[in-house]
């Protein structure tokens, strides 16, 4: 089972230090929705994790190896990766882009086997993009550009996802809708990470939450045990009214 | 480009017409005279004494004087108008040195000019060294360089045999009709090679049709190793098409100026037929 | 695609076609009815001579030197992830131009004929390098533009000062060659030792061009999609200068032909870096061998450079294609 365990990682650079201790896990089945004020050390959490970034101490084990030790398509294939940053620097075919999710396994937009193939139209089913396959991407919203992302990401079909926020600036109805596509991710077996800034919306979907602050893991598990008011108070320096799964946010302190 | 190419077109250039002659008055002889380029410095140092020369251009002694020699120990100025006046000259004689406008300043400063001039053929250039051998006043001297050139072009011209030259430079450089260079390759008894009037590259696609018999080489003693990477000469065509050619190399001091020194080269094309 | 699929064909014919035409034109008037009987073995030797030996080369050399260009630039585009980018823009023909130049007129050329392309390949390489090592610490094009032009300026000003300095004397016309660009009195000899390094590089940058595409994500995303992303500036690099090298040791600096072949191909292809590698290459091969049949054409009593000409078509559309993007940017 490919799952990432996170222990006790630590990142300094330019004297600063980003991460202190910091560890979890991400399983199969898990909604992880990542939290915490900006500049809490969410990306450089991601990061390090995915061996992007050269950790200072503690071990990251992805899918049986250490993640500092796989070539970048060996971890490609066991994680898809959303980044923060998604620039697209020509106006390629949705369908294009959908299919560089099939990289690390030898294809390439123009050239796909039958099995690529497969892959890329199930991607394309799942995000709803069955209109748009042959649209350049200049031409599309921003909500459709992060669908695009998403399939290109599912296309991949890896046993685990990190995606860093993925529904920023989206309307409401495009952040339900990316957050119900990675829903069904996991419910058909896949793992998520996904960094959050909407609390409510991550309270909903989330099974698990981890909360961030300077660099340490403040807080994990699920949402009935970690999301109290205190937590918002103490994590994001606002009042809110917590019931459940519902928050209310009423106010900065 | 080497600077004998350059020389040459620069006298290819320079000023046409025949120049006046300056007056010399019975008594006035001039007897400081300075030379302002390579070319004057040959007409001066051929006919003037060492007492009448004043100075003669810096170039007078280098390898490519036709008349180096005779200018070890001559003192040298450079055509400079400041260090020409300084040294108050009675003459002054130059073909291209000064500027284009050295005539003109000097004739104001009253200083007279002797102008070397251009010339379009054997001819002409005949008549310059009498023109100019008068305006040194060294009229014998020069009567009798042109009889000598007169004579050797008549006994060259009977043994004419109507060869064809390709004359050329390291650069891949030719010439044909209306130039000095063909004047001498028609007065060695030899045809042009080179059919197209001016200066070109040597035409890499006719030597596929047909060959010299004979090639000038002019230059190629001044330059070791041209490394011209452009050079039609370079193309394996031309390399192939010349290698069996007899190869009369023409020294860069026999073409640069018009004088009586071209008689060398058309002597050494004439020879070379044979 | 069907676009795709008639492209390369179509490229193929009209480069035959333009390097025949090219073989049509030289000092000797020959029909085309005679320039096609010398290509397939006709009995007049001289005629031969004159169209295999002469013209040819020539035609041929102007086809690799355009090539090799629109391949690299291509390249350099998808790494770079920008229009803008090509060997002369860049400053790379220019240095391979000034290291080509050092080997020949300081003697060491001499050594070998192979001497010659690989200081152009040198020269090459290091501006290629300093471009990619300036690229990882810039994100904006707009720097490492002005990088090239440095490096530009720095490579004519140093040319003319070693030529200046150099103890073999050189000609003038010889130094507007390197600078400008020409395919004149090319043969099989100087084709024959720029081909392999043109062949080297397009084959390295063929061999990569996956991750040309991957990195239309941007470095990150590329990166997690699977792209090793030093290797792929490595190879990149690498090939870049090596196909630049090669077309600069065999035609001197030929700028701007490297950037309109990739952008009017681009379209074609599905604006995927990797599949406009060949076609760019063809286009780009295509276009100097026209301008080469233009600077023959143009009636002038000095043949005009090869690089002018290109600069004449590539140097408006450089423009325009920077005012385009800024008005997409804005």
């Amino acid at each position: 089972m490919t799952e990432i365990i996170v222990k006790n990682l630590g990142l300094t650079k330019d004297g600063a230090t980003l991460l202190e201790g910091a560890g979890f896990t991400l399983r199969p089945g898990q909604l992880i929705a990542l939290l915490g004020p900006n500049g809490a050390g969410k990306t450089s959490l991601i990061r390090t994790t995915l061996g992007m970034e050269k950790r200072c101490s503690g071990t990251v084990n992805l899918g049986g190896t250490d993640s500092e030790s796989l070539s970048p398509m060996e971890r490609a294939r066991r994680v898809a990766y959303l980044p923060q940053q998604r620039p697209l620097a020509w106006p390629n075919s949705v369908r294009d882009v959908v299919a560089l999710g099939r990289f690390a396994y030898g294809a390439a937009p123009g050239r796909l086997n039958p099995k690529d193939a497969k892959a890329v139209d199930t991607a394309i089913e799942l995000c709803d993009l069955t209109e748009l396959t042959t649209r350049h991407t200049d031409t599309l919203s921003g909500g459709e550009l992060a669908r695009v992302h998403c399939a290109r990401a599912f296309a991949a079909e890896a046993p685990l996802l990190i995606a860093d926020e993925p529904v920023a600036a989206l309307d409401p109805r495009q952040q339900f809708r990316i957050m119900n596509i990675i829903q069904a991710y996991v419910d058909r077996g896949g793992g998520a990470l996904v960094v959050l800034h909407d609390i409510p919306l991550a309270a909903k979907y989330a099974s698990h939450l981890i909360w961030m602050q300077e660099g340490r893991i403040a807080a994990e598990g699920p949402p009935e045990q970690t999301l109290t008011a205190q937590r918002m108070a103490d994590i994001y320096g606002v009042r809110a009214r917590i019931d459940g799964r519902k928050v209310e946010i009423e106010g900065a302190i | 480009m080497s600077r004998l190419t350059l020389l040459l077109l620069a006298i290819c250039l320079s000023c046409c017409g025949a120049p006046p002659t300056p007056k010399t008055t019975e008594a006035a002889r001039p007897m400081r005279i300075v030379s302002l380029d390579y070319c004057a410095d040959q007409y001066v140092l051929k006919f003037v004494d060492m007492d009448r020369i004043l100075a003669v251009s810096p170039d007078a002694a280098e390898d490519f004087s036709y008349m180096q020699e005779a200018a070890v120990g001559v003192p040298t100025v450079r055509p400079v108008a400041e260090d020409v006046l300084l040294m108050k000259p009675d003459l002054v004689v130059r073909s291209y040195g000064g500027g284009p406008d050295a005539a003109k300043f000097f004739a104001e400063v009253g200083v007279p000019v002797l102008d070397i001039g251009w010339a379009p053929d054997l001819e002409a250039v005949m008549s310059n060294i009498q023109r100019v051998a008068d305006g040194l006043d060294e009229h014998e001297r020069g009567a009798l360089v042109v009889r000598r050139m007169k004579t050797r072009l008549q006994e060259i011209a009977q043994q004419a045999e109507g060869k064809s030259v390709l004359y050329m430079t390291p650069a891949g450089v030719t010439t044909g009709p209306g130039t000095l260079v063909h004047e001498i390759i028609t007065a060695a008894g030899l045809r042009n090679f080179e059919t197209q009037s001016g200066w070109r590259s040597i035409p890499l696609e006719d030597l596929a049709y047909r060959q010299p018999d004979l090639i000038g080489a002019a230059f190629f003693e001044t330059l070791t190793n041209h490394p011209d990477a452009w050079s039609p000469m370079k193309h394996p065509v031309a390399r192939k098409q010349l290698s069996d050619q007899t190869v009369v190399p023409l020294k860069g001091a026999w073409t640069s100026c018009n004088g009586w020194f071209l008689m060398d080269a058309v002597e050494a094309l004439a020879e070379g037929a044979k | 695609m069907t676009r795709t699929s008639w492209l390369i064909p179509a490229l193929l014919i009209a480069s035959v076609l333009a390097m025949f035409g090219a073989c049509l034109l030289g000092s000797t008037p020959m029909s085309p009815a005679r320039v096609l009987s010398a290509f397939l073995g006709g009995t007049d030797a001289a005629d031969r001579l004159v169209v295999w030996q002469i013209r040819l080369p020539r035609a041929l050399a102007a086809y690799l030197v355009g090539a090799a260009l629109g391949i690299s630039g291509a390249a350099l585009q998808g790494l770079l992830r920008n229009p803008l980018a090509e060997p002369g823009v860049l400053g790379v023909s220019a240095s391979a131009s000034l290291a080509a130049t050092f080997s020949l007129y300081y003697g060491l050329a001499a050594v070998s004929p192979w001497v010659l392309p690989m200081a152009a390949m040198f020269g090459a390489l290091a501006a290629t390098s300093l471009i990619a090592i300036a690229a990882i610490r810039t994100q904006s094009v707009v720097t490492l533009i002005l990088i090239g032009v440095g490096l530009s300026s720095f490579a004519g000003a140093a040319m003319s000062l070693l030529m200046n300095l150099a103890p073999n004397p050189f000609s003038l016309s010889d130094m507007i060659n390197w600078m400008l660009g020409s395919v004149a009195n090319r043969s099989f000899r100087e084709i024959g030792f720029s081909v392999p390094f043109i062949l080297a590089g397009a084959a390295i940058l063929l061999a990569s061009r996956r991750g040309l595409s991957a990195l239309t994500l941007g470095e990150e995303a590329a990166s997690g999609i699977g792209l090793d992303l030093r290797r792929q500036r490595i190879l990149t690099v690498l090939g870049a200068g090596l196909a630049t090298g090669g077309s600069v040791a065999l035609g001197g600096a030929i700028g701007f032909v490297g950037i309109v072949a990739p952008h009017i191909i681009r379209p074609f292809v599905g604006h995927d870096a990797a599949r406009s590698l060949i076609p760019s290459a063809m286009l780009a091969g295509l276009i100097l061998v026209l301008a080469d049949i233009g600077v023959r054409i143009l009636p002038s009593t000095n043949e005009l450079k090869l690089g002018v000409v290109a600069a004449l078509i590539g140097a408006p559309a450089f423009v325009w294609i920077a005012m385009r993007r800024r008005a997409i940017n804005d």
